[in-house]
């Protein structure tokens, strides 16, 4: 079962960020048959960013839901999506989420009933990490007969509230998924150096409060082991604690990606590596627009839809992805050297 | 005789130099110890010796 098409293409973005902006610009540029509405806290930040969109684009002044009803929200802002985005499966909207705060993303992923009640979708996770984690680890296990483990390393962010979240993930705890149970860990321990795709390179990375390890055990029932770090410098993890002691800077610059998967192929362990070295906010916004899309073009069940999720055709959803400009790669040549 | 007597070639530090030094050692140990608790908890990775990145083939399933 899918989600119910409308002829209604009217998609409403909260949160006029840096991830919100390029998701604008994203979804306007593929389909010319959407509207956007932009809604952020602050006024001025939508009315300046519609005023680079278009006639398509405009900028409304309250969070909730209201007259015309969207087909799909999206919400790009930081935090606190749970309460917008049960106004809106309430009303039959369509929801896609681009939070990675782990209590915000832990309660989103209880309303997959109320999303069926009202015949609607919720993709909860639509961004980097999570996101195209999910998207490019079920592209990675398709090509293994078992899949056991799956690590994820991310560099990198994208506007300021990311690098907030950033630090926050840095001084809180690490959830794992060890042997098919939870396994908490203080943020900033288990130093692992991680090779990202060029020209990132190597990066010193360490466990930290990420989704991924939330979310992709649900997409990836059969995995035994989720590991999810990030790269940060000695500096980011002496003072993570603490205060930011330097305001973030507006655009976070180039990040990457990092997804590792073992398990049985043809009776051998192997493990597979791929990743995609992009700005953070282009590849979040990216991921967000080609699952805003699917949602218009009703090609998503209904419910609650995990990026990786076996029910997905995430081949497609790559394509789209790569059609946009976010270019995965995979590692070839040896064997994963990592002791995750 | 008293007046003839020499005076002593170093002085005698104040007690509060010496509190601020010891104070400034202990400070840099602190913070050696931490950087060296950094630097060597976990574990280094390997270079790749060979092999590289490429575009991921999104029709190619081998």
């Amino acid at each position: 079962m899918t989600a119910s098409s409308s002829a209604n293409r009217l998609v409403r973005v909260v949160g006029g960020g840096a991830v919100g902006a390029r998701l604008a610009r994203a979804v306007l540029a593929a389909d010319v048959s959407v509207e956007l509405e932009i809604v952020d806290a602050q006024p001025e930040v939508a009315n300046a960013l519609i005023t680079g969109l278009g006639d398509r684009a405009r900028a409304v002044g309250e969070l909730g839901v209201t007259n015309p009803e969207p087909q799909v929200v999206v919400l790009a802002r930081p935090k606190s999506h749970l309460e917008i985005a049960s106004k809106a499966l309430s009303a039959g909207i369509h929801v896609v989420s681009v939070c990675d705060d782990v209590a915000d993303v832990r309660a989103l992923l209880t309303l997959d009933r109320l999303a069926r009640r009202h015949d609607a979708t919720i993709v909860v996770g639509a961004a980097m990490s999570p996101g195209l984690s999910g998207l490019v680890a079920r592209h990675l296990a398709s090509r293994l007969d078992e899949l056991d483990e799956i690590h994820v390393a991310v560099h990198g962010t994208g506007g300021p509230e990311c690098a907030i979240q950033h630090h926050r993930a840095l001084g809180g705890t690490a959830l794992g998924w060890h042997d098919r149970s939870w396994m908490e860990r203080p943020a900033g321990s288990g130093r692992e150096l991680a090779w990202f795709p060029e020209p990132i390179g190597a990066k010193d990375c360490y466990r930290a409060e990420l989704v991924d390890p939330l979310v992709l055990p649900r997409a990836f029932p059969e995995v035994r082991r989720v590991t999810a770090r990030m790269s940060a410098t000695r500096r980011d993890r002496l003072t993570a604690r603490l205060p930011m002691l330097t305001p973030p800077h507006p655009e976070g610059g180039l990040g990457g990606l990092r997804v590792e998967l073992r398990g049985q192929r043809n009776g051998e362990r192997v493990a597979l590596v791929a990743g995609v070295a992009e700005r953070t906010a282009v590849a979040a916004a990216q991921v967000a627009a080609v699952f805003t899309l699917s949602l218009l073009r009703s090609e998503l069940p209904v419910g609650l839809v995990l990026p990786g999720d076996v029910a997905l055709d995430t081949d497609r959803l790559l394509e789209r992805l790569a059609a946009a400009g976010v270019v995965m790669h995979e590692f070839v040549g040896t064997e994963s050297r990592s002791s995750w | 005789m008293l007046a003839n007597r020499r005076r002593p070639r170093f002085r005698p530090v104040s007690v509060s130099f010496m509190k601020l030094l010891r104070r400034a050692l202990m400070a840099l140990s602190m913070a050696g110890m931490i950087a060296g608790a950094l630097r060597i908890r976990g574990r280094g990775g390997v270079a790749p010796q060979n092999g590289g990145w490429r575009e991921l083939p999104l029709d190619d399933p081998s």
